[in-house]
């Protein structure tokens, strides 16, 4: 009897042991342990991130010291994309090519500014040449364009000279878009100028740009391109080549 | 220690356990009871211990975790700080694709213009021309279907005149042959005669425009043909102005050697003209010797003739030359003199400014002297004072002295006045005694 009550004090013993162990482990060193591995995993994630960081601080201090080229790349866009739009600058390049090349102005216009997107979709036009199409990757935002027309008289090579100092480079960037050429048949006179057989009135349109100051603000870091451009416009003369003489313009 | 004698071998120690089973087994319960408390108290240590560690440990897991955060914090702060590059970039990249926009729309028209031009056969000109292309603007960026699907960038239509009947496969062979220009086709040819007679033939055709007669403007390539351009301008400019420079640098020359040669010229003939000059003057001279030497003669002759005259003069003269070289001599004297004087007036100058400062001095010692004077005079009205103080404390010794004399002398009277009063003290006991009754036993008082 005694060695059987001696038998269960043991058993006991062990058992509360046991459970003194058990309660130790998991409300004392366990929650410790894992809040420490825990802790370690999250510092293992941070220090990944943080080299991470490193090495995009790294870039950026690299292209920092790019920052020169970044600002002289930018000013010469500017050039053909001005900050403004500066309406008078282009009246006045405008009387400038008309004095410099000796053609008749007879007439020109502004409208109204619009946002442009980028809906050109020129893959298949230049596959169809054997070549590759940068236009259809290009993401902007920002740019404003002025539609223009211009209305002219002169000689072909006046003509000529007046579309080469118009379309170079030592302004802003003029796009025309549209250009009708008629031809005088006879001698006469436009805006009390003489125009001779020969001669021709021209009509362009086209629009001048600009880029505002942080129109690329909300620009993504890396514009995705299109996956399949756009199909090509295959256009016939929508217009028929049928232009009314210009007014003041000789009969033909 | 036992007491048993070792003779007896008996057991060293007690073989008989005497101890009652129950108290021994309470014992032996007792000390299981103490070891199983032991027990469990070294238990409850270790887990207290692993319990400490493993807080130790992740306190250490989370400080570093800590410090990993604030080192991104940081380094997010820096990387924050170069945020100006990536709008740099940002807008760069912007400027950059919008360029290339506008410009991948663009044809040049003059070169166009002339490459139809020179594609129509001779005595062919164009009445109209119209360009109908793919714009940039989304409103008349519509695709239509082409015939031949064949895809291109717009179109040109072209109605002209040509005062010969056209060979039409040449004309559409021609356009075609044009950079950038496919698929022309001759629409209408008619022949027309106009009113002042003969014939002429008017057409009309269109032809397809392909990507390659797009300018590619502002492209890689052409940024970089525009810079070659504008750099072969540069120092074409610089080449011509340099030239320019040398042309004037040589007509400069030229003029300058022609002004040289003409100063030579003139040089040479002003070299005539001295010559001539220097052989008139020697003329000149040799006239002018001439009249010297006669002169010289004439001088000679009155010389002689006024004899004791000349010798007077010469005297006269020497005594000028001496009375000369004296007042050079005094010259020198008073020029040395004069920088004694100067240097006296320096030293004179020097000397003022030290009297002055020793005058400054004396004042200075004068008033020192003063402050002195005052200090004595102080001290000596303090020491009068002080003097006058022991004199009267001295004469108030001397009345105390005095005092103290006459008291001193005083006392012989006193003590003579004393002894007289005990004289008389004495006689008045002795009558005193004479006069009451003797007693009978012996005294000596």
């Amino acid at each position: 009897m005694k060695a059987l009550e001696n038998s269960a004090a043991i058993v006991g013993a062990v058992m509360v042991a046991l459970l003194m162990v058990v309660i130790g482990w998991f409300f004392g060193v366990a929650p410790r342990l894992n809040a420490a591995n825990a802790a370690s995993a999250a510092n293992e994630q941070q220090l990944s991130e943080n080299a991470a960081l490193t090495t995009t601080l790294q870039g950026r201090k690299e292209a920092a010291k790019l920052m020169p080229t970044y600002q002289a790349g930018l000013s010469d866009a500017h050039d053909a994309l001005p900050l403004t739009e500066g309406l008078a600058d282009w009246r006045r390049t405008l009387d400038a090519m008309v004095a410099a090349t000796g053609v008749t102005l007879v007439q020109d216009g502004v409208a109204d500014p619009v946002v442009i997107a980028n809906t050109l979709a020129l893959a298949d036009a230049a596959a169809a040449v054997g070549k590759q199409s940068y236009v259809e990757a290009l993401a902007f935002k920002g740019l404003v364009a002025t539609p223009f027309t211009i209305e002219f008289a002169g000689s072909p090579g006046q003509i000529g000279a007046f579309l080469t100092e118009l379309q170079g480079d030592d302004h802003r960037f003029y796009l025309v878009s549209d250009l009708t050429s008629t031809t005088y048949t006879s001698d006469g006179t436009i805006l009390g100028r003489p125009v001779f057989a020969g001669d021709a009135d021209v009509a362009v349109s086209g629009y001048l740009f600009t880029l505002p100051n942080g129109a690329s603000a909300a620009v993504p870091a890396a514009p995705a391109a299109p996956s399949s451009p756009a199909p090509v416009t295959t256009v016939e003369p929508t217009v028929a080549p049928t232009t009314a003489a210009p007014a003041g313009a000789p009969a033909g | 220690m036992s007491n048993v004698p070792v003779a007896i071998r008996a057991a060293l120690e007690p073989q008989v356990n005497l101890i009652p089973p129950e108290i021994a087994g309470r014992k032996a319960q007792g000390r299981r009871t103490g070891l199983i408390i032991l027990a469990f108290v070294a238990l409850l240590g270790l887990i207290v211990a692993a319990t400490y560690i493993a807080g130790t440990v992740r306190n250490s897991a989370q400080a570093t975790l800590d410090q990993s955060v604030a080192e991104k914090a940081k380094i997010e702060t820096e990387i924050a700080s170069y945020q100006y590059v990536i709008d740099a970039q940002t807008e760069l990249t912007n400027a950059t694709s919008a360029r290339l926009f506008v410009g991948a729309a663009d044809l040049q028209w003059d070169q166009m213009l002339q490459n139809i031009q020179g594609a129509l056969p001779a005595g062919t000109k164009i009445d109209t021309l119209k360009w109908s292309p793919t714009t940039i603007d989304s409103a008349t960026n519509t695709s239509v279907a082409a015939v031949f699907s064949v895809p291109d960038v717009g179109s040109i239509a072209i109605a002209g005149q040509s005062l010969n009947a056209i060979d039409i496969p040449q004309l559409q062979d021609s356009l075609d042959a044009v950079p950038g220009l496919a698929r022309a086709r001759l629409l209408t040819v008619v022949p027309v005669q106009p009113s002042d007679g003969g014939l002429i033939w008017t057409f009309t055709a269109t032809v397809r425009v392909t990507f390659d007669a797009l300018s590619g403007h502002f492209t890689d390539d052409w940024l970089a043909n525009r810079d070659l351009v504008r750099s072969t301008t540069f120092f074409s400019d610089q080449v011509s102005r340099a030239a320019a420079d040398l042309a004037a640098a040589q007509a400069e020359a030229v003029a300058g050697v022609s002004g040289a040669a003409g100063r030579v010229g003139d040089a040479l003939k002003s070299v005539g003209e001295n010559q001539a000059s220097l052989a008139q003057a020697k003329a000149l001279g040799a006239l002018y010797k001439a009249d010297l030497d006669a002169a010289s003669k004439a001088q000679a002759a009155v010389l002689a003739a006024t004899g004791g005259a000349g010798a007077d003069v010469k005297a006269a003269q020497d005594a000028l030359t001496a009375a000369q070289a004296s007042l050079a001599t005094h010259r020198d004297a008073l020029n040395a003199f004069t920088k004694v004087a100067l240097k006296y007036a320096g030293a004179v100058r020097a000397v003022s400014d030290e009297q002055a400062r020793i005058a400054a001095a004396d004042a200075k010692v004068t008033t020192a002297q003063a402050a002195v004077t005052t200090a004595q005079a102080a001290v000596v009205a303090k020491t009068q004072g002080a003097a006058a103080a022991l004199v009267a404390a001295q004469a108030d010794k001397a009345a105390a002295d005095a005092a103290l004399v006459a008291e001193k002398a005083l006392l012989p009277d006193l003590e003579a006045a004393v002894t007289s009063a005990k004289s008389e003290l004495v006689a008045a006991a002795a009558e005193a005694a004479k006069v009451a009754p003797v007693p009978t036993s012996g005294s000596d008082s």
